[in-house]
């Protein structure tokens, strides 16, 4: 959940970031031509691949957008995509296109991290709103990792000391436990927490518990 | 003094004849006896014969007069000793004996209204051989055949009800590959025809009909493919019936039919068990259709080949039963995964669906369905099961 008061920071990054795309890949030329046309048309820009292997080609870890990729398709089926972009580190929400009755591809499809499916043939209203879904999702998913990173680097700001403060107010101890716990005064924990709240952006207690969420994912300064 | 001196020569004459004379009718008399000891001891085996014999046998004398001659003749026709002959042919209609001897189909209709499949053969001869111009008498053997008809009924209808499921599998595996088909060009065709009624709206005309036939354009695509799906829905949708089985047993059994049909009785087949092949969870239908397509499929291969072979054996592997189908005859001269597509076939008559819906079949068991090249110089085709799991036994 990105928080509001860091919007400004956020939109920098949003800036750079490229322009969402619908990466559309079906081995029938018939159906990516009538797809693009019929996403050009939506507003959607798009770009057609004729194989998994192409497609996999052209993204990277900074596409933006989602995936709509047929299932079934000689060389690298639509399952070897998704397992080959997540390994690459490519976080594209996938739509799968399936033939009608394809279950048991369509269930692995969807435990292997599938947006979602759509049978064929499909009518626009419903590919448009899953596609808008799935680019929604991709620009929430991007802006919170970015969040994340940003606050994963002030956390390896924090000392040894302000760490474990921050450790402690996050389970919820007040000043004179974590004062106990610590072998110090309750003031000098007073001037301790307000280093670093201030060093991690906090304005409340409430910033500071979150942000010691992450305090797992950010291994203490050596 | 012996006794022969005081007879004279005469009396020793007359007293020899005597003697000749006597032994002679005492031979006679034991001929006699033994004949008579013989005749019924032959009376006695016939009879003991008739009564051991599994068909009722009945003589009908040129008086029209009827003898059942055995226990069982008497029990089917439900009289005792005698009976007329005009009540014979009451009870089996359409009984004649013309000519020297026949052998027929009939039933026996009894008093309580059932009926009795019958294997009739008689024979007509003339007890004496200076009697051949007046109506002969004629021996019968009748054979209660109900047990045989009861088996041919049953094999008939399991044939005709695997036919019937392969029918709708084929069918099925039909419809399956023309939906899949369609569906392509179908999901182009409705895309082109939403884009064209996009084109029209961002420039509208005069003439407003344009949109609205594409957009009816668009739903009669989309009702043809709803079609296509139910289609396939209604064949595919029903499912395997699985249960738990020894598959040894549905081999032994289908193998055994298969090699007494087969009109090519040069080729051999060969078959073997895994020790303890544990049970497996299908259908058994399933697994009749794609190992009988798979037998059938071998049996063409081999035709015109020297010694042909077929060989099947169960083998096990950790979660799984495979039934390998192995054959001397040409192989597959395409690549694999070739022969398993709809529609493809290397026979003149073939529609090119039993290979395609056979692993259709063995994928909705959730098993498998591969072909490989045999030892035997000819094709292999391995079918996977998956073995029983003990929780699901009691289903």
């Amino acid at each position: 959940m990105p928080n509001t008061h860091h919007s400004t920071n956020s939109n920098v990054h949003l800036a750079a970031l490229e322009a969402p795309k619908v990466y559309l890949v079906d081995d029938d030329a018939a159906i990516r031509d009538a797809l693009s046309l019929l996403l050009s048309l939506r507003g959607f820009d798009s770009i057609a691949f004729a194989s998994g292997e192409e497609a996999l080609e052209a993204l990277s870890p900074s596409s933006r957008g989602c995936v709509l990729s047929d299932l079934r398709m000689p060389g690298v089926s639509g399952l070897e995509l998704m397992e080959q972009a997540q390994s690459r580190g490519i976080s594209l929400p996938i739509v799968m296109l399936t033939a009608h009755g394809d279950v048991a591809t369509t269930r692995a499809a969807l435990q292997g991290g599938a947006f979602d499916f759509l049978e064929k043939p499909i009518d626009d209203e419903i590919l448009i709103d899953v596609l808008k879904h799935a680019i929604a999702e991709d620009a929430r998913g991007h802006i919170q990792r970015i969040e994340t990173g940003r606050q994963l680097a002030r956390l390896e700001r924090l000392t040894t000391r302000e760490r474990q403060v921050l450790e402690l107010v996050g389970r919820g101890l007040q000043n004179r436990d974590i004062a106990q716990e610590l072998g110090i005064s309750p003031r000098t924990v007073e001037v301790y927490k307000a280093r670093m709240m201030e060093k991690l952006d906090c304005t409340s207690l409430a910033d500071a518990v979150r942000m010691s969420m992450l305090l797992e994912e950010s291994p203490p300064a050596a | 003094m012996s006794l022969i001196d005081v007879m004279t020569t005469h009396d020793v004459v007359t007293c020899a004849i005597i003697l000749t004379v006597g032994m002679g009718l005492l031979f006679l008399y034991r001929e006699r006896k033994n004949a008579v000891k013989h005749a019924a001891v032959r009376e006695a085996q016939q009879t003991a014969l008739l009564a051991a014999a599994p068909d009722a046998v009945l003589r009908i004398e040129p008086s029209g007069q009827v003898i059942l001659l055995n226990p069982q003749a008497e029990k089917l026709l439900e009289q005792s000793g005698v009976m007329s002959y005009d009540l014979l042919i009451q009870r089996i209609p359409g009984l004649r004996f013309e000519g020297d001897s026949g052998r027929e189909r009939l039933r026996a209709y009894r008093t309580d209204g059932t009926q009795v499949p019958l294997d009739i053969a008689w024979s007509a001869y003339h007890p004496s051989a200076d009697d051949g111009d007046s109506q002969p008498t004629v021996l019968m053997l009748a054979r209660d055949i109900s047990l045989r008809e009861q088996i041919e009924t049953r094999l008939r209808e399991r044939d005709a009800s695997l036919a019937r499921a392969a029918r709708v599998a084929t069918a099925g595996e039909l419809a399956s590959a023309l939906a899949h088909e369609l569906n392509q060009p179908m999901t182009a065709l409705i895309g082109y025809l939403r884009a064209a009624r996009l084109i029209e709206q961002a420039e509208p005309r005069a003439d407003t009909r344009l949109g609205a036939t594409l957009g009816k354009a668009a739903d009669e695509a989309l009702r043809a493919a709803d079609i296509l799906r139910r289609l396939r829905d209604f064949y595919i949708g029903r499912g395997p019936k699985s249960e738990n089985f020894d598959v040894r047993e549905l081999i032994d059994g289908m193998l055994e039919e298969f090699s007494r049909r087969l009109t090519d009785k040069r080729i051999t087949i060969h078959h073997e068990h895994a020790t303890a092949v544990p049970l497996v969870y299908a259908d058994r239908i399933y697994v009749e259709i794609v190992l009988s397509n798979l037998l059938n499929n071998a049996v063409e291969a081999l035709h015109h080949r020297e010694q042909p072979n077929i060989h099947v054996r169960t083998e096990i592997e950790p979660t799984r039963v495979v039934i390998s189908v192995d054959d001397n005859g040409p192989g597959i001269a395409v690549e694999g995964a070739m022969i398993f597509k709809p529609f493809y076939t290397s026979k003149a008559e073939g529609m090119g669906l039993g290979l395609a819906m056979s692993r259709s079949l063995a994928e909705s068991l959730g098993g498998s369905l591969r072909s490989a090249s045999s030892l035997l110089g000819g094709a292999r085709f391995e079918l996977r099961l998956s073995v029983a799991n003990p929780d699901t036994t009691a289903m």
